[in-house]
This record gives C-alpha cells, structure tokens and sequence, in this order.
C-alpha cells in the first residue's frame, strides 16, 4: 500500500495530495498543468492501463468541475484515480488523446455533457448529443433539468473521410436498419482500410435520472436495465459503490449469492453470443443448438430470482431473497446437464471446417494498440493481455475461489471464440466452489446509512469486460453524480484496428467478435475510396462475400 | 463429415424443445415475480410503497374536498420489482404468479383505492389516515396516545408551550 | 400418344408438389434444430399471400426486371419437361443433353439478371458474386456430361438413363452430379447470393409480390432439377431394370415415373439435411472448393476416354 503512495514521490510538486478512497482505489490530486506528467508516470512507470475519465459538476460543493481520470493497475490491484479541479466559470484541460487513444471517447463525451474545453482534442464532432443538439445546453449541468429536450433544425452527421470520397447524408433512421446506429467502412478494393462509427442513437440519460429523482436505494433497479443481457452487473456494481463509499459492511452470505447470479449471467451471455456468432457466418443450426444449451440457465435464473433477466434482488448491503436448500441440488443438477450438452456442442462446431476456417487470422487487434485503447473483457484476453477484474481487483466472494483465466496470444476472431467457450466452463466450475462454500447468516445488512458527500468507485467482470461505476453520495438519500462506464464503451473504437486490413465478408464477424450490447445483423455503409460510391449493405450480404 | 451427421442424429434423439404454450398454461416456478395484488382491506395509506417504487407505478393523491388519500396503481409503468410487497407494514400487497396481463382497454391497468383521512383536532387540516393513525396508537404507551390525534406541527407548538411553562419563561 | 400425355402430367404433378416438397425440408430442418418448424403447407401460403402483395417497381429498373422471373420460370418448366422421368423416349430427341445443360445455366442467369436489372447497386454486386459461381459450377456439369456421352456413346437423356453402363468413371460421374445437385440447390454452404426466400437479400431484394412468388417458385424448381437429375440418370437404370418385367406399356411407364420422382424427393430432403450442418462458404472459398472438386468429373473423364 505505501509502496504505491511513495512510488509518487518522484512527482513532488506535481502532486497535490494523495490517499485512499477504500481498500483498492487511490485518489491523486493534481493540477491541469501537471497533468500530463502524472498521466505519463502512470502509464509508463506503474503500467496503469487507461480506463474512463469521469466528469463532475462540482459546483454546489466546491465551485468547481472535477475531471477523474482513472487508471487500471493490474499488477498491483490497485486503481488510480487522478482527479484535476477546473473552474467552474470556464472549464480547460489539456486533451490526453495524443498520448492515449482510448480517451477519445471519454473527453467527447465529457465535453458534450458539461461542456468542459479539452485543449488540441483531434475530434470537434458531438459524440452522444444528437447533431441538432444546441450548443450551450449541457446536459449533466446541474442547472439543467432532466426533461429538457434541446433540439435545434435537423444537422447531419458528417463523417470523415479522407479527400477523394463525396459525402451523402445516410440517417441512423432508415427504414433498412435494424437498430438505429451507423457504421461506415472505408474501403479500396476488397480489404477495409478504415470505418466510421456514430452511436448514442438510444442514450436514455440515466445518469442524469439517477441524479434527479431517484433514491439510492431505487437505483439498483434502473441500473439492472442498462443492459439487456448483463443487466445484474450494473446492479452489483453500483452496490458495491454505496457500500464501500458509506462503510456497509455486506453479510458474506449476500456476497456468495451475488457471485453466484453474476456467473449465472456469464454463462447465459455467453451462449446468446455464442449463437449469435454462428448464425453471422450462415450456420443456423449452431444458432438454434446453442440457446437450446442456454435455455436451462435461463429456467434457473427464473427459480432462483423471479425472473428470466431483470433479477432484482440488489439492493445497497446486501440482497433480498435467499437462496434455499433444495435449489441448491437443482443448481448442481442443471448445471451438469448444461456443461454436458455444451461439451458436445463445441465437439460439433469444431468440426464445421468451413466456421473455423473464416474465425481463424480474421479481426487482428495486436498487444499494444489493445494496451492503448485500454480494451477490456475477452477482447483484451485474446490479445495476450491477462486483464480481469475478479482477479485484479477481486470483490464480492472471488477471493474464495480457484478459477484459470483463459489468456490466448492469436488476438484473431479465433482467440476471442475460445477464450469465451473456456470461461463458460470456468463459470460452471466457480458456481460449483460457491454452492460448496456457501455460509449461513443474514442476507441484507441492518440500519444502512449513507452519509453525504463520499465518493465510491468499483469494478465488476460484466461477461463483456470491466464494467466500471463512480458514484458521488448527496443529500436526501440520493446520489450527487454516479457515472457507468460499460465494458462495450471501451471496446468498439478499437474496430479500427481490428478491421484495418481486414477482408470485407470478415467484417460482420470481427465486429461481432467484440460482442457489442447491440444487434450483429446491422446495416453497413461501404465507401469504395477508388469510386467514392457509397453502397447500403446488410452485414449478411458482407458474410457471404459481397463486394463493391 | 462424421461429426456432421453425428450432429443429426443428436438432434433428432433430443427432439423438439419448443413449449406449446400458449395453447398448453405456462409454467413458472414458485417465487416468480408477477402482478402484485392489493388488499384494500389491509391497506392503512401509509404510503410507504409509493416511497419505494422505483418507476412511480403507485402514486398517491390526497384529496381534501372529498376527504380521502387515493393510491392509484398503474400497470402500464410497474416494473415487477416486489419492493411494494417488501415494505407494506400490514402485507396488503401480495405478489402473484400472474403475468399474462395485455388488456385492450386501458382502464383495466389501473387500480384505485380510496382511505379516508382524519382532520387535525387542533388546526383542522388533514393529516394522516383513519387506519394508519389507529395502527400507530395501538403501540403507543398511555398517556402518549391522547396526542395522537393531533398534526405534527400543532403537536411541535404543544411541545414547545409545554416546556415554556415547565421552565417557567414567559 | 398417351406416353407424351403421362410425360406432361409428369411436369404439371411436380411443379404443384415442389410447395410442399419445401414444406417437408423445412420441417426436418426445423427438426434437426430441435424446433417444430412450419406447417408442412407453409410455402403454398406464403407464394399464396405474395400473389395478393403489391407490385412495387423500382423506378431504376428496366424491363428485363419484369421479365426476368418469367423467363427464369419458363426455361426451368421446359427443363423439367425434358427430364424423362417416364424413362421413356417421348418428348426427348438426340442432343437433348446438352440442352438440358443450356436451360439450367439460362435458368439460373435469367433471376440474376433480374438482380442486376433492378438498378439496386447491392442487388447488382451480389449477381456478379453468384455469377462467377455458376460459371464455376457449370463447368463441373459440362465434364460431367461429357463423360457420360463418351461411355454411352449417346447424347440423348433417356439413352443414358436407361441403359446400364458399369464403369469406374461412370461411377465417378454419378457421384459427381451429386456433388453438382448439392451446390446448385444454393442452400448453406453455397447460398452466396440467395438466402431463403424468407429473408430476401442479394439479388432478390427489389423483387416484391407476384415477381417474388415466381422468384421463389423458380429457384426451388431449380433444387428439384439439379436433384432430378441425379436421380434420373444415376438410378435410372436400375429403375428401368426393375419395372422391365412389367407388360402393360402404361403401367410400366407409370411405375417408373412414381418411382424416378420419389426417388428425386428422397435425394433433394437428403441434401437439405446434410445442408443443415453446414455454415456459409466465403465466395473465394466457395469457387475454390468447387475448382477443387472439379478433379472429379475430370479423372472421370479421362478414364472415360481412356476407356475405362
């Protein structure tokens, strides 16, 4: 512990204070002018991996905006959080962008929603604001309330490119689109040479919901419907945030429960992506046999919370239902039934050639741009990087349990295939430790007091990577900035690596690789850069090799 | 190719999975959160779970031309979360199995329940509920149950008069 | 005479049985998905509701557009008129092998045309992706053929499908036109540019209402020849020698139709099981495969010329 404070005594001066936020998180203050050299050190001296930068309008407390940006430390299990005060009349901070890729979309998004200036920021463009947005609304303000809808005159999005391409304006909202976000590829001859992405099509403002009227006991609920499939994550995750900001000590009980819905829920997303992935390359029979498998954990799921995904049974110190003795024996036998059929399933689809052979050197994401783009999840663990959050920064009740992490060096679709097939049976394999090591006693902790104004931070292994939560406690029992930084959030701007060179018809299945929180079979713009014409293409026409 | 058709034979000796529901009634296991139900009888209008509920599904109304607190549940915005059930001090909500709950006209979605509210004996405004003012006295100590009748600020402005005469300032 | 009346009533019994043909893959489709899968009636109702559907004409289309199903429709009935399921010489002629080869290239062109014809610049991409297949695959069917009008000395269908020729390469070639029935079918993993009717995308996607019922009707007319085929000319003969003890002339010739087009169902929901094991070929991989396999044909080939 000391070990990681002294280490930053070689940045006397540059280094307001320092200490710790709770047990595995450490709190640097700095200025903007020092902040590059603190970022440097972190990232070159500790090998701190970029996470998120979290924005804060201070200005009720100390009439600043605070900027929080957090580093990963993976060795040392440590997290950093380098927080610089701006102030509140015009905020300015240097951009970090040119030194750390994956702060791109951190900065955007912090400048869209507080209006905080990043100085020699590459990207102008809006990132979760809608084009139309006016320019001095900022949403997060807290002067702004959450039903303010601030849209000027229709803007298209403009998307850039390089010189020798015309631009047409395609809306998110065509009638071809499956889901409304929009993905451009930039292509010269038959390989992709770079891709355009604009998203936040359905940004619901729920941190902006969680600020204005809900109480903190509320938001595990709504944090349970940020996702569709890693819903309880978010759940767990800001729980663990409350808890470690006021001080609750949670009953064990209630931590092993927890552990053991959380790998409930890894073991049924990684079957939908699983199915997911063989019906993209055309074999439907892959698809239609692996949410047969999955279908069980879902029964189980069902038994043992009352429902089939929305769980429920979060609450801040602990949970609220119990898990009883004769579930117990079902858990087991369900689970052996699942591992078995599972264990035939992948002997069949390593014999389909022809799947096997399109995974294999297809969506290449090498060591260090994963490192710069601070990849998380199995992404991060096909490209020879050992990053898990249950490791790293263990909580709930993973110290208790012995698990492998699957790590392959291939960083190809094939890695990203097999690291997620051995996690499903390291997850059957961890519920089992847990249902042995079950304790007794209570499940929800007695007298729960939040105080005010204590911030919290944590990180739970969503089946997609970390998933990282900031909470600052307000008045009143409710929160006064809680910030959610999914795992996908971290991953999609690495497709441009990943799909750099990469072969048209194999583009569907890299971006599906990721396992984005959104539908695969999307609608595509190919730009041919040798023609400049813009052709609409469905990703399944792409899997079965078209070509401009 | 062997394992091909290893894959077919597996198929078929596993059969078809699909439920025939809806033409057979669904299964769903004890503990499924469904339809909460309410107990009007039971219920004091404490309104502890218009407090909890997440998505404002309970909301309550006090109207004082007609003298009553009125809980309305709305259907349409209840996430099924069961907080309700959890925190109702008499256990007037009950969680069922039911979640087979479309209805094409709207009316069926809501729910109303009507409990009258009691006037202060010192300032005359409404304060609190008939059935929630008498579960309160019953488990308080003689003595203490006379003020019971009385709003929170007439009972702040007796309090405070009591201890002017007890320290005797004027 | 009454031979050309049963060769006709032949073609119009397929053409209404191929529906239900489908009707029958998609449920062991569904089956070997460990679902229920359709009722076995479903493509009647679907090419039904698509004739009650608006015709939408893109404004870039010409009017090849229009004719293309048609066309399409029209050469894949005149193939399946030539194909002697009777086994019979009624309706066939000399040289009626190579025209059969003709009208299935024509056939499977004529509905890519109608793609590339619909001024739809993805529609168009995806034909000229499929076209270098056919051309793949053709050229597998042209070696196949030739082959067999070395070893039977005879261009003429009903030749070839009744009498009985024991030889490595003609054995080759049997298997190779069971290689050529399984990628014609355009089913995973060749359906490169058509996906099932269902989820029309590739060259199909302008087409709407009647055009897409004649699309759909057309291309599943197509499977059953490229099955038929095999059929007829692999199991042809050993029919032929079965039904020969039968005197009456109509009974036989009846026995033989009965027997070819069952056989022809039986093949083509073969193939579609095995399709379902299967995942999408990439184009490059897909040509490759079939450049790969056209060894076969060629040995047989060789062998035939060599006599063997």
């Amino acid at each position: 512990m000391h070990q990681l404070i002294s280490s930053f005594e070689g940045l006397q001066g540059k280094v307001k204070g320092i200490n710790y936020l709770n047990d595995g998180v450490v709190l640097v203050d700095t200025t903007p002018n020092s902040l590059f050299d603190v970022v440097n050190f972190i990232t070159r001296e500790l090998k701190g991996i970029f996470t998120v930068i979290i924005g804060v309008d201070a200005r009720e407390i100390d009439g600043s905006f605070h900027n929080i940006y957090v580093f990963s430390l993976d060795e040392l299990k440590k997290y950093v959080l380098v927080r610089v005060m701006l102030e509140g009349s015009d905020p300015k901070v240097p951009s970090i962008t040119p030194l750390i890729k994956g702060a791109d979309w951190s900065e955007r998004e912090i400048r869209d929603l507080l209006g905080i200036k990043f100085i020699n920021h590459p990207d102008p463009r809006k990132l979760i604001v809608p084009e139309s947005w006016h320019d001095g609304v900022f949403p997060l303000r807290k002067e702004v309330s959450y039903k303010l809808r601030a849209h000027g005159p229709y803007e298209p999005y403009q998307p850039r490119r390089s010189e020798d391409v015309i631009a047409l304006p395609y809306g998110p909202y065509h009638p071809l689109l499956h889901e409304p976000e929009y993905f451009e590829l930039h292509v010269k001859g038959e390989t992709v040479i770079d891709i355009e992405y604009r998203g936040f099509h359905v940004h619901r403002g729920i941190e902006k919901l969680g600020e204005a009227r809900l109480t903190i006991n509320q938001i595990p609920f709504v944090a349970e419907r940020i996702c569709g499939i890693c819903g309880y994550v978010h759940s767990v995750c800001y729980c663990q945030v409350i808890e470690g900001a006021a001080g609750i000590e949670v009953p064990e009980r209630a931590l092993y429960i927890r552990s053991l819905i959380l790998e409930i829920e890894r073991i049924h997303s990684h079957l939908l992506w699983l199915g997911v992935a063989c019906h993209v390359l055309g074999f439907d029979t892959g698809f239609m046999h692996a949410w047969r498998i999955r279908e069980p954990v879902m029964h189980l799921a069902e038994l043992l919370t009352g429902n089939r995904k929305t769980y429920g049974i979060n609450l801040v110190g602990g949970v609220r239902r119990d898990l009883k003795e004769e579930h117990i024996d079902k858990v087991i036998k369900v689970l052996n039934e699942v591992k078995e059929g599972y264990t035939k399933f992948i002997n069949y689809l390593t014999g389909v050639r022809e799947v096997i052979k399109r995974l294999e050197g297809s969506g290449l994401l090498p060591r260090t741009e994963a490192i710069s783009y601070g990849v998380v999840g199995p992404v991060a663990r096909a490209s020879a990087l050992k990053r898990d959050v249950r490791v790293d920064h263990p909580y709930a009740a993973y110290k208790d349990v012995y698990f492998k992490v699957p790590v392959y060096n291939d960083c190809d679709n094939m890695a990203r295939l097999m690291v997620r097939v051995e996690e499903v049976f390291e997850s059957i394999d961890i519920i089992k430790q847990l249902l042995d090591k079950l304790p007794k006693g209570p499940i929800l902790a007695e007298n729960v007091e939040v105080a005010e104004y204590r911030e919290g931070f944590s990180a739970v292994e969503a089946p997609r990577g970390e998933d990282v939560h900031y909470v600052m406690t307000g008045k009143y029992s409710r929160v006064y900035r809680w910030k959610v930084r999914a795992p996908s959030y971290s991953n999609i701007p690495a497709l441009k690596v990943m799909l750099h060179e990469c072969p048209l018809s194999d583009a569907p299945l890299t971006i599906a690789s990721i396992d984005p929180c959104f539908s695969c079979t999307d609608r595509l713009i190919v730009v041919d850069v040798n023609t400049g014409k813009r052709f609409k293409v469905p990703m399944r026409a792409l899997a079965k090799g078209w070509r401009p | 190719m062997r394992k091909r058709l290893q894959l077919i034979k597996e198929a078929l000796s596993i059969g078809v999975v699909t439920r025939k529901y809806p033409f057979i009634p669904a299964e769903v296991p004890e503990g499924f959160r469904g339809l909460p139900q309410f107990d009007a009888s039971k219920c004091i209008g404490c309104t502890a779970c218009g407090n909890v509920c997440t998505p404002n599904a309970i909301t309550f109304v006090d109207d004082t031309s007609l003298g009553i607190r009125r809980l309305e549940y709305y259907l349409g915005r209840c996430i099924f979360c069961g907080r309700c059930a959890d925190v109702c001090p008499t256990s007037a909500i009950t969680i069922t199995k039911e979640f087979e709950l479309a209805s094409l006209n709207d009316r069926d979605l809501r729910l109303v329940i009507d409990i009258k509210l009691i006037k202060c004996q010192s300032c005359g405004r409404y304060f609190t509920t008939f059935r929630h003012l008498n579960t309160v006295a019953g488990k308080l100590q003689e003595g203490v149950v006379d003020l019971v009748n009385i709003c929170p600020e007439c009972r702040r402005k007796l309090a405070l008069d009591s201890l002017i005469k007890l320290g005797g300032l004027k | 005479m009454l031979t050309n009346l049963l060769a006709a009533l032949c073609v119009i019994f397929v053409v209404l049985l191929i529906p239900i043909i489908d009707g029958f893959e998609r449920r062991i489709r569904a089956r070997i998905q460990s679902r229920i899968g359709p009722p076995l009636k479903q493509t009647y109702y679907d090419l039904v509701k698509l004739f009650r559907k608006e015709l939408l004409i893109p404004n870039t289309a010409s009017r090849l557009f229009i004719l293309a199903p048609f066309i399409s429709i029209s050469t894949s009935i005149t193939a399946l008129a030539i194909i002697p399921y009777t086994l019979n010489n009624s309706i066939g002629f000399e040289g009626d092998l190579i025209l059969i080869v003709y009208l299935m290239i024509f056939a499977s062109i004529a509905t890519l045309l109608g793609g590339l014809a619909s001024g739809n610049p993805f529609a168009e991409v995806s034909s000229s992706r499929e076209l270098t297949l056919v051309m793949a695959s053709e050229l597998f069917l042209g070696l196949t053929i030739a082959t067999l009008a070395v070893k039977y000395g005879s261009l003429s269908l009903v030749k070839i499908s009744t009498a009985i020729v024991v030889s490595p390469s003609v054995i080759l070639a049997y298997m190779a036109l069971a290689y050529y029935a399984f990628i014609k079918s355009s089913r995973t993993p060749y359906d490169i540019a058509e996906a099932e009717p269902e989820i029309a995308s590739g060259y199909a996607i302008e087409f709407s209402g009647p055009l897409l019922a004649i699309t759909i009707l057309s291309n599943l007319m197509k499977r059953f020849i490229a099955s038929s085929l095999f059929t007829v000319i692999s199991l042809g003969p050993l029919i032929a020698l079965l039904t020969m003890p039968i005197a009456n002339d109509v009974l036989r010739i009846s026995v033989n139709a009965m027997l070819t087009i069952l056989l022809s169902i039986a093949t083509y929901l073969v193939l579609g099981s095995i399709s379902t094991t299967y995942g999408r070929y990439r184009v490059r991989h897909a040509v490759e495969a079939v450049k790969k396999c056209s060894i076969m044909p060629l040995i047989s080939l060789m062998l035939a010329l060599l006599g063997l």
